[in-house]
C-alpha cells in the first residue's frame, strides 16, 4: 500500500516532467538569411525563454503543453509571433524576422538649419563650443560665424549669411524678435552681440528656408532659447585684462533667479597693443542682466529676462575729403525685456506666448553735431501647437510688433532736423508638420504680414521636405518666400518704401555617424524690391526707391569629427558664394562689398589630460573682398587680398585658495598677418585728380585676452 | 510512512513553488550572476532578455525593469557601434522610467539613472559630456537623499569624479575619498533580498586602489 501511494505521488509529481518536456530547436534569420544573435525567444505570457547564440541558434525546453505562442523579439527587428503546439515533442523551427522600417522619429528638416546646444542628436555645436570658441573675442556668439553659409567681415561683425547684410539676419529670444541684438556701430569697428551665450540652452541657426513662425529676415534667423532652470546655485567671478564680471544664480523648488554684471574697458588693451584706430575714449561697456524663471503647474514655465547694456566710445576718424580727423563719439544704452510663457492648455494644446519691450538710445556726436536716435518697440506673440495624430502636427499663431523710431539731428549751429515714424506690423502664421510616409516628412506653412506704414500685405509660403535615405542620412529640400521691411535708416527718410523680397531654394544632404557629421547644402536665392538710393541726395525721400535686385547662389560644406582623434575634436566649414546685387547706391550689379567668394574656417579643440588644459585653435580664411577704385574705373571691381586669421585659446583648470578656477588666454592673428577689409575713397579727388585711398583695417592687428574665472560654488559647469 | 509522505509533500511543494514564484527570482539571479562573472555582450544581452521576459509577466515589480535597464546600460558600454550604443541607452532609459513609475523613491533607480547618463557620455565625451554630467550628478544627489547608506551612490560618484577631467573639477585625487566612503558603505551594506542590487563592491575596491596608487605617485 505504502509503495503504491509513493508510486502514485511520484507519478503525479513526474507528470509535468514526463509528458511536458517539449524542446524547440531553431534558428533565427533575417529576411536576407543572416543569423540574428541575441534574440529573445519566449512563450507569450510566461517567463520561459532563451536567447539565440552567436549563430542565431537556440534550444528551448519547456514543461508547458498545448497551444502556445512563441515570440521572437530583438532590438531593431519587428517582433515575430508563431503559434506552436507543445505535446512532449521535438520541434524544429526556422524563424525569419525583418528589420524595422527606417523611420523618422520626428520631423526634422535639416535644410538650412543648424542646431546648437540642444539635446538632440543633430546638434552641431554645444554649449562648451560656445564657451571655448577661439574665434571672435568678447563675442562668444560669433561661434556661429564658424558655421558654413556665413561670411567673415571683420569690419562689420554680426552675422552675414549667404550674401545677405547683417540686418537681413534676425535674432529671436524665446520666439520674440530682438530689435537690437548687436552693439551700436562705429566706423570700422565690428559690432558684437549684446547677450551672453551662456544664457541660452539651445540655439537654432537657420541659414535659409526657415519656419513660417518667423519673418522680417531676407536671409536667416538665429533662434536663441534661454535656459529653463539652472542646474544648481552658482556664484562666480571672472576678472580679465579688460574688465570683470560677476554672476550669481539661486534655485528654489519652483523658481530661480540669476543675475550678472559685466564691465569692460578696452583702454588697457589698446594701451599695450597698437590699435589701428586713434581712440579718444576706448570702448567701455557696462551690462547688468537679470533672469527669473517660475514653474507654473506641471508643465508651465514663465521666464523673464532683462538685459541692459551701456556702451561708450569715441574715436578720431580720418575724413578723406577734409583731410582732417573727425571726432566721432558714441553713447548707447539699450534695455531689452523679454517675458515668455510656455505651457499646456486643455488636453494637448501647447501654448507659447511672449511679450517683449526694447528701448534703445543712441547718441552719436560727429565733431560738434549731435545725432540722437531713439527706438522703442514692443511685441506680443501667441502661438499654439497641437498634435492632431501621430503623423500630423499643426501650429499657428499671431504677433503684433510695434516700433517707434525717432531721429534728431542737432547741428552745432542752425535748426534741428527731426524725423520720426511709427511702424506697427501684424503677422499671422500657420504651419503643419506631416509624416507622409515612414521615411518622408514635410513642413508646409505660410505667413501673412500686414504693414500699415507702407500699406502692404506680404504673403510668404514656406515648404520643406525631408527624406530619410538611411538610418544615418537624410536629404532635405526647402523653398520659401521671405520679405523684410527696409531698415529704419531708410524708412526714416522715406517711410513709403515697400518691403524687399527673397526666394530661397535649398537642397541638403546630411550624414551623422559615430560622432561625425557631414553635410552639404546648395542654395539659390533671388531678391527683388531692395532699396536703391542716390547717395548725393540721401536725405531726400525721392532719392529712395524699391528698384534694387540681386541673386546669391552657393554651396556650403560642414564636417565635424569628435571621434577620430582621441581627446580631440574639430570642425571644418567651407562656403562658396556667387552673388550680385544692384541696390543701395551701387552703380551697376556686382558682388556686395561685404562678401568673399570663398570662406573657410577650421576649429580644433584638444584636451591635454596631463596638464589639465584645454586648447582650442581656429583658423579662418576668406578670399578677397570686392571694392571699387575710383582712380581706375567706377564700373569695375578690384579685390582686396585674402583674409587669414589663426587664433588660439588656452583654458587651464586649477584651484586657487581651494576654489575652482579657470585661467584663460586667447590670442588672435597669431601669425601677425596684415588683413585689409577694403578701401575707402574720398567723394572728390584732390588737386592732382587722384582719389587718395585709406585701407579699412581691423581694430588692431592682433588681439589678446587673459583672465580667470573663479567659481564659489564648486565645479564650474560649462 | 509518515516520513515518506512528508518527503513527497516537500518534493511536491518545492516543485510547485518553483514553478510559480521563486522561479523568477532564481532565474533572474542566475542571469545576473552570469553577467557579473564575465563582462561580455552576450551575458548582458541574456540578462536583458531574461529581465524583459519577466517584466512582461510581473508587470508591477520594479526589479525586472531595473535589471533590464541595468543590462542595456552595460551593453551600451560594451558595444562599439555608436548607433547601437544610442539604441541601448534609449532602451535603458525607457525601462528605467517604467521602473520609476512603480517605485518613484527608490535610491537604486537614481543610481541607475546616473549609469545611463555615463553611458551617454561615453558615446561622445566631447558632445555629451557637458550635457549629461550635471544630470548624472543630480541623479546621484537624489539617490543619496533617498538612501544615504546606499554604497553604489558613492561608488558611482567616485567613478564619475575619477573620469571627469581635472579641467572640469574631477581627477583621481578627488575621487579617492569618495571611493573610501563607498568601501565603508559596502562593508555595512546588506541587500534587502537576494535579488536586490548588490553590485559594485569589487570594482570600487579596484578603483580605490588605482586612485590611491596614482595619488601617491603624484605626491612623490
Amino acid at each position: 500500500m505504502m509503495k503504491i501511494i509513493l508510486l502514485i505521488f511520484l507519478f503525479i509529481w513526474q507528470i509535468p516532467s514526463l509528458f511536458g518536456q517539449t524542446s524547440i530547436k531553431g534558428i533565427i534569420l533575417t529576411d536576407k538569411d543572416q543569423s540574428v544573435p541575441g534574440a529573445n525567444i519566449y512563450f507569450k505570457g510566461t517567463i520561459e525563454g532563451t536567447n539565440s547564440d552567436e549563430n542565431g541558434r537556440f534550444l528551448l525546453s519547456t514543461d508547458l503543453t498545448g497551444d502556445q505562442i512563441l515570440v521572437v523579439s530583438c532590438i531593431g527587428y519587428k517582433t515575430y509571433e508563431e503559434q506552436v503546439e507543445l505535446q512532449n515533442n521535438q520541434i524544429s523551427l526556422t524563424v525569419r524576422i525583418s528589420q524595422n522600417d527606417i523611420e523618422l522619429k520626428e520631423v526634422t528638416v535639416y535644410a538650412g538649419t543648424f542646431e546648437a546646444g540642444d539635446k538632440k542628436k543633430s546638434v552641431v555645436l554645444n554649449r562648451l563650443d560656445m564657451a571655448t570658441n577661439p574665434i571672435g573675442f568678447g563675442d562668444a556668439l560669433s561661434v556661429i560665424s564658424t558655421l558654413p553659409g556665413t561670411s567673415n567681415a571683420g569690419d562689420e561683425g554680426g552675422l552675414i549669411v549667404r550674401g545677405g547684410e547683417q540686418n537681413e539676419t534676425k535674432t529671436f529670444i524665446d520666439g520674440l524678435l530682438v530689435e537690437s541684438p548687436y552693439t551700436a556701430k562705429m566706423p570700422s569697428v565690428p559690432v558684437r552681440g549684446r547677450f551672453s551665450p551662456m544664457l541660452f540652452r539651445g540655439t537654432v541657426f537657420s541659414t535659409g528656408g526657415y519656419s513660417a513662425e518667423y519673418g522680417q529676415a531676407l536671409s536667416a534667423v538665429l533662434l536663441l532659447n534661454s535656459i529653463d532652470m539652472p542646474e544648481k546655485d552658482e556664484t562666480g567671478i571672472s576678472v580679465f585684462f579688460s574688465g570683470a564680471s560677476f554672476n550669481k544664480s539661486n534655485k528654489w523648488e519652483k523658481s530661480s533667479l540669476s543675475a550678472s554684471l559685466q564691465y569692460v574697458n578696452m583702454s588697457p588693451v589698446y594701451g599695450i597693443m597698437n590699435s589701428n584706430i586713434k581712440w579718444d575714449h576706448a570702448p567701455e561697456n557696462f551690462s547688468p542682466m537679470i533672469a527669473y524663471r517660475h514653474k507654473a503647474g506641471e508643465r508651465g514655465l514663465l521666464k523673464v529676462l532683462t538685459n541692459f547694456s551701456m556702451d561708450r566710445s569715441s574715436m578720431y576718424y580720418r575724413n578723406l575729403d577734409t583731410r582732417l580727423d573727425d571726432i566721432i563719439s558714441l553713447k548707447n544704452s539699450d534695455l531689452f525685456i523679454v517675458s515668455s510663457y510656455r505651457g499646456v492648455a486643455g488636453k494637448d494644446w501647447i501654448v507659447n506666448s511672449g511679450i517683449s519691450y526694447n528701448y534703445d538710445n543712441e547718441k552719436i556726436k560727429l565733431n560738434s553735431d549731435d545725432i540722437v536716435t531713439i527706438k522703442q518697440s514692443y511685441e506680443v506673440k501667441l502661438s499654439l501647437t497641437k498634435p492632431v495624430n501621430e503623423e500630423i502636427k499643426i501650429k499657428f499663431g499671431a504677433s503684433l510688433f510695434h516700433d517707434d523710431y525717432s531721429r534728431i539731428y542737432m547741428p552745432y549751429k542752425g535748426d534741428l532736423y527731426k524725423w520720426k515714424f511709427r511702424n506697427p506690423l501684424f503677422a499671422t502664421f500657420a504651419e503643419t508638420e506631416i509624416k507622409l510616409f515612414k521615411r518622408i516628412s514635410a513642413r508646409i506653412g505660410g505667413r501673412a504680414e500686414v504693414l500699415s506704414l507702407s500699406d502692404e500685405v506680404c504673403l510668404s509660403p514656406r515648404i520643406s521636405l525631408a527624406y530619410k535615405t538611411s538610418v544615418n542620412s537624410q536629404v532635405s529640400m526647402g523653398y520659401g518666400e521671405f520679405s523684410e521691411q527696409p531698415v529704419n535708416e531708410y524708412l526714416v527718410y522715406n517711410s513709403n518704401l515697400k518691403s524687399g523680397h527673397a526666394g530661397h531654394y535649398i537642397i541638403n544632404y546630411q550624414l551623422t555617424k559615430n560622432s561625425r557629421i557631414f553635410r552639404i547644402e546648395a542654395y539659390y536665392k533671388n531678391y527683388s524690391g531692395l532699396v536703391k538710393y542716390d547717395s548725393l541726395y540721401a536725405v531726400a525721400p525721392e532719392a529712395y526707391n524699391n528698384n534694387g535686385w540681386g541673386y546669391a547662389r552657393g554651396i556650403d560644406l560642414f564636417y565635424r569629427d569628435s571621434k577620430s582623434i582621441k581627446n580631440g575634436d574639430f570642425w571644418i566649414s567651407y562656403s562658396f558664394i556667387d552673388s550680385k546685387r544692384n541696390y543701395r547706391d551701387y552703380g551697376f550689379a556686382h558682388a556686395p562689398f561685404f562678401i568673399s567668394k570663398h570662406n573657410l574656417s577650421i576649429v580644433y579643440k584638444y584636451y591635454i589630460s596631463k596638464t589639465d588644459s584645454y586648447i582650442s585653435a581656429g583658423y579662418e580664411y576668406a578670399s578677397g573682398r570686392p571694392y571699387i577704385n575710383p582712380n581706375i574705373d567706377m564700373s569695375s571691381l578690384g579685390s582686396t587680398k585674402s583674409y587669414n586669421n589663426l587664433s588660439i585659446s588656452i583654458f587651464h583648470f586649477t584651484k586657487v585658495f581651494g576654489k575652482f578656477t579657470m585661467i584663460f588666454a586667447q590670442v588672435s592673428n597669431l601669425l601677425g598677418r596684415e588683413n585689409i577689409f577694403g578701401y575707402r575713397y574720398p567723394k572728390y579727388p584732390d588737386e592732382s585728380g587722384v582719389y587718395e585711398s585709406a585701407p579699412v583695417l581691423p581694430v588692431s592687428r592682433r588681439f589678446f585676452l587673459i583672465g580667470l574665472f573663479v567659481s564659489f560654488s564648486g565645479k564650474p559647469e560649462i | 510512512m509518515k516520513k515518506i509522505i512528508f518527503i513527497v509533500v516537500i518534493l511536491l511543494s518545492a516543485h510547485n513553488v518553483n514553478a510559480i514564484d521563486t522561479l523568477y527570482y532564481s532565474v533572474l539571479r542566475k542571469s545576473i550572476e552570469q553577467a557579473h562573472k564575465d563582462y561580455k555582450m552576450e551575458n548582458y544581452r541574456q540578462l536583458a532578455n531574461c529581465s524583459e521576459r519577466i517584466l512582461l509577466v510581473y508587470k508591477d515589480d520594479w526589479l525586472p525593469y531595473y535589471y533590464g535597464a541595468y543590462a542595456y546600460a552595460n551593453m551600451s558600454f560594451i558595444e562599439t557601434d555608436e548607433n547601437n550604443k544610442e539604441t541601448f541607452c534609449d532602451k535603458a532609459r525607457d525601462l528605467l522610467n517604467d521602473a520609476m513609475k512603480i517605485k518613484p523613491d527608490e535610491s537604486e533607480l537614481f543610481v541607475l539613472r546616473s549609469l545611463v547618463c555615463f553611458a551617454r557620455m561615453a558615446i561622445s565625451p566631447m558632445i555629451n559630456g557637458p550635457l549629461y554630467l550635471p544630470k548624472a550628478n543630480n541623479a546621484l544627489n537624489d539617490a543619496e537623499r533617498l538612501d544615504p547608506e546606499n554604497p553604489r551612490v558613492y561608488y558611482m560618484r567616485g567613478k564619475s569624479t575619477m573620469n571627469t577631467p581635472k579641467f572640469f573639477g574631477g581627477g583621481k585625487e578627488l575621487a579617492l575619498p569618495v571611493f573610501e566612503k563607498a568601501l565603508i558603505k559596502f562593508r555595512e551594506f546588506k541587500p534587502k533580498s537576494t535579488l536586490h542590487p548588490s553590485w559594485g563592491k569589487e570594482d570600487a575596491e579596484r578603483l580605490y586602489k588605482e586612485c590611491r596608487r596614482d595619488s601617491l605617485k603624484a605626491e612623490n
